[in-house]
């Protein structure tokens, strides 16, 4: 039984990978740089995308240097919800952010350079419905020199 | 996430749901945060620092960990990001300190093709950065070469690499291809399952613009205080990515450039004293272990 199952999530982790990266990877290159705005902010390179469903977290970790313009964009698939997003300072545990209403990007110049925890909530589904999934991209933006 | 594609099927007794829950989360904890670019959960300093913030998904906490994912990102500095930040405490374009395109052709495993496609990168956003148009073409060509030498295929198609050439005098246009080839690089590499040589590459390229920074605030720079500072707050990011680089710490590959950065870790932390100021002794002692590293790297 436990054989068949190791087996089973392997196979399940491999294809169910492949196909949920070729997706965010799409829905990251649409939709996050649209909200980048990519006229003003030149997007990092970094690629932070991943298919979740409703009720999960996601925390990054991201050093954020003093003097530079940054776009933090956060996006979700249709049928996630609203995604909540929080920055906290790492050091000092300040809220730095908070989307409340509902902003998908936020744009900080840091006075001095400071770790940061972006703490990003899919809200979850209503009770007795089936989580939808999705995919969830966070990208950062530097503003044109 | 992994235990989706299981939890609409499963209709065992509680005794079996129990024992695929186990194995489930432990493939999520062991195997599929490897999976996914900058993640990691095995640090475990780290997770304490922020305890009050993240649960402790832990076995014993299995039945309320079943019900939600958390993922955590290492999300580090690109080399577009720091170019920016050495670029802006002063520092000047220094060719000589870009690992020469003829070095190539000495590449031929996965460990030095990956860790010099990263260090490639960083030099090709370097150049760009200070406008040096031939140099960033130069570069741009050795890192489309490199990435498919690793198997990344199609980073750069030849469409992007005419349109490059057309406008290689728009820094802007330049760094918008360069961000989307290594996104794109980072995606292919996911796709197929190769998070580990993802990694090797950000630890390259985080390297090299180490390697840089240290270069030019020793012997380059007129006010050498601000650009001694902007490398000081590669502090911040060197514990990201060690966790990065611990997710595949079995990896051989991998296993000596962990040494590597907590080699360059040791030495990082201690440049500035209590009062925020930087001893010029460990910093040099720094900048001398950093170049040790990334010459080895180039060879």
């Amino acid at each position: 039984m436990k054989k068949i199952i190791l087996v089973f999530i392997f196979l399940s982790f491999y294809w169910g990978l492949s196909f949920s990266n070729a997706q965010c990877l799409d829905f990251a290159s649409s939709e996050g740089i649209a909200a980048m705005d990519t006229a003003v902010f030149l997007h990092d390179g970094r690629f932070n995308a991943i298919k979740l469903k409703q009720g999960d977290d996601i925390y990054i970790y991201k050093s954020f240097y003093a003097q530079e313009e940054y776009r933090i964009v956060v996006v979700g698939e249709k049928g996630l919800g609203d995604l909540k997003l929080e920055i906290t300072d790492f050091k000092q545990k300040n809220v730095i952010f908070s989307n409340e209403k509902n902003e998908k990007y936020f744009d900080f110049t840091p006075d001095l350079s400071q770790r940061a925890i972006i703490h990003i909530t899919i809200p979850a589904s209503a009770a007795g419905k089936v989580p939808q999934k999705g995919c969830v991209a966070v990208m950062f933006g530097l503003k044109k020199l | 996430m992994i235990y989706d594609l299981f939890i609409d099927d499963i209709t065992e007794n509680d005794k079996q749901m129990k024992q695929v829950k186990q194995l489930i989360i432990i493939v999520f904890l062991g195997f599929g945060l490897a999976g996914f670019w900058a993640c990691g959960n095995n640090d475990e300093k780290n997770n304490k620092a922020v305890a009050d913030t993240i649960k402790d998904y832990s076995l014993d906490n299995l039945d309320e960990a079943f019900d939600r994912a958390v993922i955590v990102f290492y999300a580090l500095p690109s080399p577009v990001e720091t170019a920016r930040l050495f670029k802006r405490a002063g520092a000047p374009f220094d060719e000589t300190l870009l690992n020469p395109t003829s070095n190539f052709e000495k590449y031929f495993n996965t460990r030095a093709m990956a860790l010099n496609l990263g260090i490639y990168g960083a030099d090709l956003s370097y150049a760009n950065l200070f406008e040096q148009a031939q140099i960033t073409l130069n570069y741009f060509a050795t890192t489309k070469k490199m990435a498919e030498n690793i198997g990344i295929l199609e980073a750069v198609g030849d469409s992007t690499l005419e349109a490059l050439r057309n406008n290689i005098t728009d820094k802007d246009f330049v760094m918008g291809v360069i961000s989307d080839v290594f996104m794109n690089s980072q995606a292919y590499l996911k796709e197929n399952n190769r998070p580990e040589v993802a990694t090797i590459i950000i630890a390259g390229g985080w390297i090299e613009g180490l390697y840089i920074g240290t270069q030019l605030a020793v012997t380059k720079a007129e006010n050498q205080e601000p650009l001694i500072n902007a490398v000081a707050d590669q502090n911040l990011s060197i514990n990201d990515l060690l966790n990065l680089l611990m997710v595949y710490k079995d990896h051989n590959d991998v296993k000596s450039i962990i040494k590597d950065v907590e080699t360059i870790k040791k030495h990082l932390s201690v440049i500035k004293n209590a009062e925020g100021k930087v001893n010029m002794d460990d910093f040099k002692k720094m900048t001398d272990e950093v170049a040790r590293i990334r010459n080895a790297y180039i060879q």
